[in-house]
């Protein structure tokens, strides 16, 4: 077979096209004016879509959390103000302590944050303090975990966990959970702080995943907090 | 109205089916990609300076390659073609010749299938394929190769074919 015969069959197969109809104006007219159609109407949509995005950013967070105020220093670079489904708890802490010396340089995250998990914060007023607290690298070594629990101890005291992760992407889709009940999302950027809920057990284990594929980097943290009390030490 | 874009379609509308036709293989598919094309040339019309019908080759198979194959990935070519068995002894070899080589064709991924359309039928040269499709003459010319072999066209041919571009 030659190149000829490729040539001769290429025109061979052209010459059956030659007798189908081509479109006249009219019909690009026609086809034109629904295109048309068709993008107006997704335009519309898609401002509509971006109007509910809008609202929902700036109603949702306000209605989980009932806090306001200004953003505080947190231990990721930014937090994300887009739409998503309704995130627990609440981001608006602010850090007034952080660990000693060494457990900063450990974090190696220092000059960007503060601290990854505050020794002191407050919320609402309230000076909260960390008696317990763990991190969890997602990888480590040829380990690979998603996962971190920790258990707090119940008690006549309320307790708070601040829970996240840092060096999470932007893809990161965290979640928490205490005991056996249900999965709530958690917004990535910064850790977010949640009342331990009260209940019979002595201990509640809070169960913080990494939904989506962890980044290299990220550190999977919880730390538990509870109303400082004068005299305690820390 | 629009400057002479009725004209361009009448002039250039047959020859573009023709072209969209070995692109696609099938009338409907062929038809769709036509129509496109000349809606996405219309819309250009006042940018386009000269030669319209380079313009409009260019969209229909960058249209084919990328977003063309998203629309109808789904659907699976039939191709059902008269069985060689079937057309008898009495058929001539060239008749088998042209099946084979519709088939072959139809089989082509379609890049390559773009790069035999453009460059034996439309006859461009290397560089020209290259500018149409937005890749390098190299690019071309293993495609070109690697079409060629799988049609079953005689390496050597397909090697004279390369070099003589060079």
């Amino acid at each position: 077979m030659s190149v000829d015969d490729l040539v001769q069959q290429l025109r061979a197969e052209a010459a059956e096209a030659a007798s189908w109809p081509v479109p006249g104006m009219e019909q690009l007219r026609r086809a034109r004016a629904r295109r048309r159609g068709r993008r107006a109407v997704l335009g519309g949509l898609a401002t509509a879509v971006a109007a509910a995005a809008v609202a929902a950013a700036v109603v949702v967070p306000r209605a989980v959390s009932g806090v306001a105020g200004p953003a505080p220093v947190g231990p990721a670079a930014s937090p994300t103000a887009g739409p998503g489904p309704a995130y627990a708890g609440t981001r608006a802490w602010e850090a007034t302590s952080c660990p000693g010396r060494r457990q900063r340089s450990a974090e190696g995250r220092a000059r960007a944050n503060p601290c990854a998990l505050p020794q002191l914060l407050t919320v609402d007023g309230r000076t909260l303090w960390n008696p317990q607290g763990g991190s969890v690298p997602t990888h480590h070594r040829a380990v690979r975990s998603a996962d971190l629990r920790l258990s707090v101890s119940g008690g006549h005291a309320p307790a708070w966990v601040l829970v996240g992760a840092s060096g999470s992407g932007s893809r990161s889709d965290l979640a928490v959970r205490f005991g056996k009940g249900r999965w709530q999302a958690l917004r990535p950027g910064r850790l977010t702080l949640l009342r331990v809920p009260d209940g019979p057990d002595r201990l509640v284990e809070v169960l913080v995943r990494e939904r989506a594929r962890p980044l290299p980097r990220e550190v999977l943290r919880v730390g538990v907090y509870r109303v400082r009390r004068s005299g305690s030490s820390h | 109205m629009d400057d002479g874009f009725d004209d361009f379609v009448r002039a250039c509308a047959p020859r573009l089916l023709a072209t969209a036709a070995l692109l696609t293989r099938e009338r409907d598919k062929a038809e769709d990609l036509l129509q496109t094309t000349l809606l996405k040339t219309w819309s250009a019309w006042s940018r386009i300076e000269d030669h319209p019908e380079a313009y409009a080759r260019r969209t229909m198979v960058n249209t084919y390659t990328s977003w063309w194959r998203r629309r109808w990935n789904a659907e699976v070519p039939t191709g059902e073609l008269p069985d060689r068995g079937r057309a008898g002894v009495d058929t001539a070899a060239s008749t088998a010749l042209a099946i084979d080589l519709r088939r072959a064709i139809d089989r082509l991924p379609r890049r390559q299938r773009a790069v035999v359309v453009l460059r034996w039928f439309e006859d461009l040269t290397e560089a020209q394929v290259a500018e149409v499709m937005g890749c390098s003459v190299g690019t071309v010319k293993s495609q070109a190769s690697k079409a060629l072999r799988k049609l079953g066209v005689d390496d050597a041919l397909a090697h004279e074919t390369v070099e003589v571009e060079r």
